[in-house]
């Protein structure tokens, strides 16, 4: 394991036990050291309340290296589900200017009359969705994915880690069902899209070994046909090795295809909450006959407007399509829909 | 659009139970139903805890190919660079199907098990299953377990279906496997990875061997050997055939491109076929990865043996026989034993030894006096006429423990001797006998050695610990410092051991269970006091000395009591095979492919308990010695047509 790699180890090591109370005796440059645990972390860890703790494998003690169990023993320290954590922002410039114009240059309205009513000061929470994904294959695709949700107009947004926003503090806030079914969709989409090279790989692959598979037993097949084979066979024989090579090839074709076959799993890591300032942007809506209010929001984070939320598939878009109802589209799911 | 991957499609009444869509196909791939963890209650954290849980997430995602797990947490493994080059290969590119096929001795089987480790730790694999030839069982398991840590089940015959749905991780032997009995429990199982040690014995595909491979259900499958071609260029064909059916087409289109008309071992448009074999195919040769080995030589030492120790060993020899022989084929062993010629200079009936209980005299050797009175030894004749009757067989590992006790030293026949003295009065003779031995000729031979390397590092190899304890008092004795070096000692001991052998004690004594892994190329000498039967085995002991990293040239010395066992499996295999000339690795190869060869041990012993005289059994070895060279002749045909088809840089 590379020096780098052990350090980011070690160092993640020593920050959670200390956290969670322990006593640790581990110089930066030595290979080991001595921890102090307390009980309950002990027993997580599945080791001694005192243990010599080491980067090295084939020492005895509480090992913490990729090839240990150490991180999946580390992981039962965090809650079994989901993790939470509340921020909140109490002050951020909120731009004053009448927002006719930025609305106007931001969206598009193609199939209705917008007119924005007027704007005001609001307060709205931000849902920072981290999910952890894995696709198995024939190889295995792993990442870790972060969906930003607003929470009121529910669009995917593109917004700054609040952890790295000094201005944000812990804080209770108030208590709302957190819409994982958004962020689900969501995070298919991110992940559909960063695992495509990998699922184009494998996609070249099965049609190259399908094909290879397909021209070799068919060719076995020729073979045993009458006119290919001089040797002179029983008919019935030659039924009978005909059906053996398509059993064999169906067994094979579907042995190939269990290789390949997507085994997507998604499991959620942590929810983190942002409560801020926003300025919430009135439009009256008007299409043929129907009319209708809809707020869309400037972000105090990004300094701009954020998209609206496609009401079919979710979508931020910044090009608005109505349906006759009045609920928002997004161009591909408008030209659907035509 | 829905994305192909939409795990989450929840209504608010089930706002904390994920329900799973399954996409059906992406990019012509089939979507399994997406696995999620349901979204129950949070718990709340504060921010260094989540930053803390975050890290967690990144650092699992590091266990990327450019960090190998696998080379973490061995045990007495040396990994060389061009295995480790090879794991990397083969993980990136092979996709987990691969013909390992490295020359003779640049570890395959390393290879393949870092491999393994490596899929496991990924969990990129559950159910494993190992085929090897029957005798290789044993050293898989073992050294997987000892040196890798993962522990496998060896397949028994016993097995039903359960045994085989159930053990995840399994060794059997092929044999075992295609076994009518086995055959279909064991291709009806799902296998995540298949490796198949020693694979050229699939090369026919009109064999149980090949169609076992064939038939098994699995994911990922490595096949090794050295000697991927040996008669034939369809061999290969039929190997890659069960790797990646299709690869190299029909068996007609491969002949007509790739074989020339006429010659089925030369091959043809060898630039296209080297391309096609390189997508599944790893194999290192010596001058690619560039080990050569300094020239090592080998003397042995047949030791002319006291006469009281050539009774015991003639005494012993005769009681052993008597004891292999059923008792309805011994009404009368005497007359028995005479008309099948066991009453040879050689191999005399044995009435002295056996006659000291049948006189009923208990009779108390003092320390270096063996001698057992001849008076004595009169009622023998009587004792030879019982049969053994009431005695059990001795079982052929008891009867190879014991007959390699005593091709070691004297005092480690002792304990084999007790219980068999408990077991069998008449043995007690041949106990007294040893108790009166201290000395073993070899001991001689061994002191004349160290006094001619003074000032050289030397490496004394015994089988058994009484034998090292013995050999070290007597170096004691003889004013020379030692250090023992065994399997029992801890991690710490060993490393002290080493250090002190490398600083300061000129000699260390060494049981075959200990040295593995570690560097012992500061010593050129190595001493077999007594020798395994196994060639492998010997071949392990010249190992610790003659590896990368040798720089000198390395002396091996082999003592042996002049007519034993011993001294027969030495003048076959340095005689015949020329043994410790050989490549690391060759020996195994060669035996390979002599009939049930690869399992030498018990040849020896079949040998030895199917023959009836001393003449029969040096026409046993003699006829042993032509199948080895035989066999070696093959190993250098197959050898020249694997050099010619795949050369020396083949990568």
């Amino acid at each position: 394991m590379s020096t780098a790699m052990t350090q980011r180890l070690r160092s993640f090591a020593v920050d959670l036990l200390e956290q969670q109370g322990a006593l640790l005796e581990w110089p930066e440059h030595e290979e080991s050291g001595l921890a102090v645990l307390p009980r309950s972390t002990a027993a997580l860890l599945e080791c001694p309340d005192s243990v010599p703790i080491t980067a090295t494998p084939t020492q005895a003690g509480l090992v913490v290296n990729l090839t240990s169990p150490f991180l999946e023993r580390a992981e039962k320290i965090f809650p079994a589900a989901a993790s939470e954590l509340s921020l909140k922002i109490d002050t951020l410039y909120l731009k004053k200017s009448a927002m006719d114009e930025p609305v106007a240059r931001a969206f598009a309205f193609p199939n209705a009359r917008v007119k924005v009513l007027g704007a005001s000061a609001d307060r709205v929470e931000y849902h920072y969705w981290h999910f952890a994904a894995m696709i198995e294959s024939d190889e295995r695709w792993e990442d870790v994915v972060t969906v930003v949700l607003n929470s009121r107009s529910r669009v995917p947004l593109d917004l700054p880690d609040p952890l790295n926003n000094s201005d944000a503090c812990a804080a209770v806030l108030d208590d709302i069902v957190p819409d994982i079914t958004i962020a689900g969709r969501a995070a298919g989409g991110i992940i559909t899209k960063k695992s495509g090279p990998f699922v184009q790989r494998l996609e070249q692959r099965m049609v190259r070994d399908l094909k290879r598979l397909k021209d070799y037993y068919h060719a076995l097949l020729d073979d045993a046909s009458p006119v290919r084979n001089r040797r002179v066979v029983d008919v019935n024989q030659q039924e009978s090795r005909k059906l053996a090579v398509k059993l064999e090839l169906d067994r094979k074709i579907a042995e190939l295809r269990e290789r390949y076959m997507l085994r997507p799993s998604l499991r959620l890591v942590a929810l983190v909450r942002l409560d801020m300032p926003a300025l919430a942007v009135k439009l009256n809506v008007q299409r043929r006959d129907g009319e209708k209010q809809i707020t869309v929001f400037w972000n105090a984070l990004i300094k701009t407007l954020e998209p609206l939320a496609c009401d079919h598939c979710g979508a931020a878009t910044f090009s608005v399509h109505f349906a006759t109802d009045i609920t928002t589209r997004c161009a591909a799911c408008a030209r659907r829909e035509d | 659009m829905e994305p192909p991957f939409s795990w989450w499609n929840m209504s608010a009444a089930t706002a904390h139970t994920p329900v799973v869509r399954n996409a059906k196909t992406l990019g012509g791939i089939s979507v399994a139903p997406v696995q999620s963890a349901p979204f129950t209650a949070v718990r709340h954290l504060d921010t260094a805890s989540i930053r803390l849980r975050f890290e967690l997430e990144r650092l699992k995602l590091l266990r990327g190919f450019d960090e190998l797990l696998c080379l973490e947490g061995l045990h007495g493994v040396e990994e060389m660079p061009h295995q480790i080059d090879t794991v990397r290969k083969v993980l990136r590119y092979f996709h987990g199907r691969v013909l390992l096929a490295d020359e003779v001795g640049l570890g395959k089987t390393i290879e393949a098990a870092l491999l393994l480790r490596e899929y496991l730790l990924r969990g990129m694999v559950k159910r494993v299953l190992i085929l090897v030839p029957s005798p290789l069982t044993g050293r898989w398991r073992d050294e997987l377990a000892g040196k890798f840590g993962l522990p496998f089940d060896l397949a028994t015959s016993g097995w039903d279906s359960r045994h085989w749905e159930q053990s995840e991780r399994v060794v059997a032997s092929i044999a075992l496997a295609k076994s009518r009995r086995h055959f279909d429990l064991c291709a009806a199982a799902p296998w995540d990875l298949v490796i198949v040690d020693e694979a050229h014995h699939c090369k026919n595909r009109d064999t149980r061997n090949w169609q076992l491979v064939n038939a098994l259900r699995r994911r990922h499958i490595f096949l090794l050997t050295a000697t991927p071609v040996q008669n034939n260029l369809i061999e290969l064909y039929n190997l890659l055939t069960l790797l990646e059916p299709g690869h190299l087409k029909t068996e007609a289109d491969f002949k007509k491109k790739f074989v020339t008309r006429g010659n089925p071992r030369d091959p043809r448009n060898r630039r296209v076929l080297r391309d096609l074999l390189s997508q599944v195919m790893v194999r290192n040769t010596r001058s690619l990865v560039n080990i050569e080995l300094p020239r090592r030589y080998a003397q042995t030492f047949a030791i002319t043996a006291g006469e009281d120790e050539s009774r015991l060993y003639r005494h012993l020899d005769s009681y052993l026989r008597w004891r292999c022989r059923p008792a309805s084929a011994a009404t009368n062993p005497v007359d028995a034993d005479t008309a099948e010629g066991l009453d040879t200079p050689d191999m005399e009936p044995q009435t002295d030894v056996l006659a000291t209980i049948a006189g009923g005299v208990v009779y108390h050797p003092q320390e270096g006096q063996a001698t057992v009175p001849e008076s004595r030894l009169v009622a023998m004749e009587e004792t030879w006429s019982h049969p053994p009757d009431n005695l059990p067989l001795l079982h052929k590992l008891q009867l190879n423990s014991i007959l390699m006790a005593a091709g070691s030293h004297p005092l480690a026949l002792r304990p084999a001797l007790e219980r068999l003295g408990l077991q069998d009065h008449r043995a007690a003779p041949l106990l007294e006998l040893a108790r009166g031995l201290e000395e073993s000729a070899k001991e001689k031979k061994l002191l004349e050695l160290l006094g001619k390397n003074r000032g050289q590092k030397t490496l004394v190899f015994a089988n058994f610990r009484i034998t090292l304890d013995r050999v070290a008092g007597l170096l004691e004795r003889h004013g020379i410092r030692s250090v023992s070096f065994t399997g029992s000692l801890s991690q710490m001991e060993k490393e002290l051991a080493i250090d002190d052998f490398k600083h300061d004690a000129p000699v260390m004594l060494c049981s075959d269970s200990g040295g593995e892994g570690f560097n012992l190329q500061f010593c050129n000498t190595l001493i077999n006091f007594d020798l395994p039967w196994n060639p492998m085995r010997i071949e392990q002991r010249v190992g610790r000395v003659h590896r990368i990293g040798q720089t000198r040239e390395v002396f091996v010395f082999n003592l042996c009591t002049r007519g034993s066992l011993e001294d027969k499996i030495l003048t076959v295999l340095n005689d015949k095979l020329r043994m410790f000339e050989l490549v690391v690795g060759e020996v195994g190869s060669i035996l390979g492919n002599t009939e049930n060869g690869e399992d030498f041990e018990t040849l020896v012993l079949d040998l030895w308990m199917k023959s009836k005289s001393a003449d029969d059994l040096d026409a046993a070895f003699a006829n042993l010695g032509d199948a080895l060279l035989t066999a070696q002749a093959d190993y250098l045909k197959t050898k020249q047509l694997d050099d010619a088809l795949f050369g020396e840089d083949y990568a």
